[in-house]
């Protein structure tokens, strides 16, 4: 444990003199302090630095949990709600509750205009809700929040059930424009999956040939789909023209059935059932792929400042 | 404290070497843009010469390695169309980060003779419940945000003298990392019937498909790779394509890793069993 402690002491003392020397070293070299003009921008430099050695900090937790972690965590919490308020001050509360009912107070030649009493309610009612901290008044801060709620779900219930739910259902049952053997090969094709997911937990060779099919026609999909330029894909995207409505109903279907959690997933509803599993592992995968896209462009984004911005490489 | 070549913590450096190789010696892919960022790419393009586009900068800077280049791109796109821009944000941490954009964009060379007021105005923050403050904004635009970020009254600025109300605005566009897409689709788009897009990050990409399919909204723009398709299309490369070679490389990487873990599964599992049988 004590060993651990001095490695740990070792690594921190060795990361914080190398940060120490490659900025002496750019602030030799004249890459440091950021110049305009050939007047030192200080500032800037600072901020450049302080950015560093932050996100030197933050990374530091791929090592483990250390204090110069917690440090900059804490240090990001209280500077975005320093910021928070600052905002909410100058663009909220100065403007339109202090400069209007309270400066007037020490200011004669200002008077409270009659119109801006009404501000009285929703100031009375913001204090009501920072009773919440006090454990004797706590229960009068349910009244601004029996209010807000209240507006809130009669303000917003209908266009969210419009939006939400009324426009999704009218987007999933839209009617595609197909020829009818296009609605032949559809029909033939659900049953082919349906008939898959029934027969793969039985095993034997039905089960390998449906599979196989199964997994070779959602292959020509998924090309289709994804790799459009492919020479001849183009007339395959054509056959598949208006399927993905119809994928897009197969999908909704299904789950729906992997969530009627009172009837035993047997028989036809089992089949249907394990087919929703399929599609929402597929919308799980696709919303995976895009977190892990976004998290890459997090960590480019600070190597192009380390790079950029602080070592002036790029 | 032991290191084996199993330990996850090997694969941060391997990533960090990856992606510091790709920024210093980058490659020029292909890029082809997706056919959602087109669509909104196409919407701007279409748009008559002075109309009125909303940008609302719904992010603060924890999302500005993806929506920084999309907003950069799309301001450039609107200010080289003449089109007249409107920003404004929900996100009181990202109010100083819309103006910052707003600024390094009319600065550029080509932009230098738009002029703040007339040509674009950046408002800033107004705080309070989204939906009520869409409905203002749908009643009268100037009267909600009385004053822009600088404090300049809006009610005398030319850019408002047709553009009384959110109804007056020919587009808008969501620059988010948050739910205010659904707000602004409800309110905006559904209630005011104002055609809209939405900027967003990776993260909330298929979310966002879902109301792309229901043509709530008419384009999309998600992640980094969304910049990046709209800088392509722009013709002016920058951030979003600087970064689509790194983020290949680390595709690539995952990819091999996750084969190289799955093959040492299942080497270990069989290793083990084979013990276990000697064993008894």
């Amino acid at each position: 444990m004590a060993n651990e402690s001095r490695t740990d002491l070792v690594i921190a003392a060795v990361c914080a003199a190398v940060l120490v020397a490659a900025n002496a070293l750019l602030f030799a070299v004249g890459t440091l302090p950021v110049r305009q003009d050939g007047i030192p921008d200080w500032p800037q430099t600072l901020v450049v630095i302080a950015g560093v050695v932050m996100t030197a900090a933050i990374f530091s937790f791929l090592y483990k949990d250390n204090p110069f972690f917690r440090a900059a965590e804490n240090l990001f919490v209280g500077l975005g709600l320093g910021v928070t308020l600052t905002v909410e001050w100058y663009n909220f509360l100065k403007p339109d509750v202090y400069d209007v009912l309270i400066a007037p107070a020490f200011d004669p030649a200002v008077s409270v205009q009659r119109s801006d009493l009404i501000l009285l309610i929703p100031v009375g009612l913001g204090l009501m809700a920072l009773l919440r901290v006090s454990r004797s008044y706590g229960w009068v801060s349910r009244y601004p929040m029996a209010f807000l709620v209240g507006y809130s779900a009669g303000f917003s219930i209908q266009p969210a059930i419009h939006s939400n739910i009324l426009k999704h259902v009218q987007a999933t049952v839209v009617a595609t424009p197909m020829h009818w053997g296009a609605w032949v090969a559809v029909g033939l094709a659900a049953l082919l999956l349906a008939a898959t997911a029934y027969f793969a937990s039985r095993g034997g060779w039905p089960a390998l040939v449906l599979k196989t099919v199964s997994l070779s026609l959602a292959g020509c999909y998924v090309l289709v789909r994804a790799a459009p330029w492919l020479p001849g894909v183009p007339v395959l995207a054509q056959a598949f023209k208006g399927l993905d409505a119809i994928i897009l109903m197969l999908g909704v279907f299904s789950v729906l059935c992997y969530f009627i959690f009172s009837l035993e997933h047997k028989g036809a509803l089992g089949a249907v059932s394990r087919l929703g599993i399929v599609f929402l592992m597929v919308s799980f995968g696709a919303s995976f792929g895009y977190t892990v896209m976004a998290r890459e462009s997090l960590l480019i984004d600070r190597f192009q400042f380390l790079l950029g911005d602080w070592l002036h490489l790029l | 404290m032991q290191v084996r070549w199993t330990d996850p913590r090997l694969v941060f450096p391997l990533v960090a070497a990856a992606i510091v190789f790709a920024l210093l010696f980058p490659v020029r892919q292909p890029i082809k843009p997706q056919q959602a960022v087109v669509q909104v790419y196409d919407y701007i393009e279409r748009l008559p010469k002075g109309s009125a586009v909303m940008l609302a900068v719904d992010y603060d800077p924890q999302a500005k390695a993806e929506l920084v280049p999309m907003t950069t791109a799309v301001l450039r796109h609107c200010l080289r169309k003449d089109l007249r821009v409107i920003g404004m944000t929900f996100w009181p941490q990202g109010t100083a980060l819309g103006q910052s954009i707003f600024t390094a964009v009319a600065q550029e060379p080509q932009f230098r003779h738009k002029k703040a007021g007339s040509d674009y105005v950046y408002l800033g923050y107004k705080p309070g419940d989204m939906a009520q403050v869409i409905t203002n904004m749908g009643e009268n635009l100037p009267n909600t945000f009385r004053q822009d970020y600088q404090n300049r009254p809006t009610t005398a600025m030319p850019i408002f003298q047709d553009v009384k109300s959110l109804k007056d605005v020919d587009y808008l566009l969501d620059l988010a990392a948050g739910n205010t897409p659904e707000t602004w689709v409800q309110f905006g788009g559904d209630k005011y019937s104002v055609p809209m897009a939405v900027g967003c990050t990776a993260v909330m990409g298929p979310d966002m498909y879902v109301r792309l399919t229901a043509r709530q909204i008419n384009g999309l723009i998600a992640g980094l790779r969304g910049a990046a398709d709209y800088e392509v299309l722009l013709d002016r490369p920058e951030l979003g394509v600087a970064g689509m070679f790194a983020q290949s490389i680390i595709h690539v990487m995952i990819i091999v890793l996750v084969v190289v873990g799955n093959v040492a599964f299942l080497a270990t599992r069989r290793r083990r069993a084979r013990e276990g049988e000697r064993h008894g």
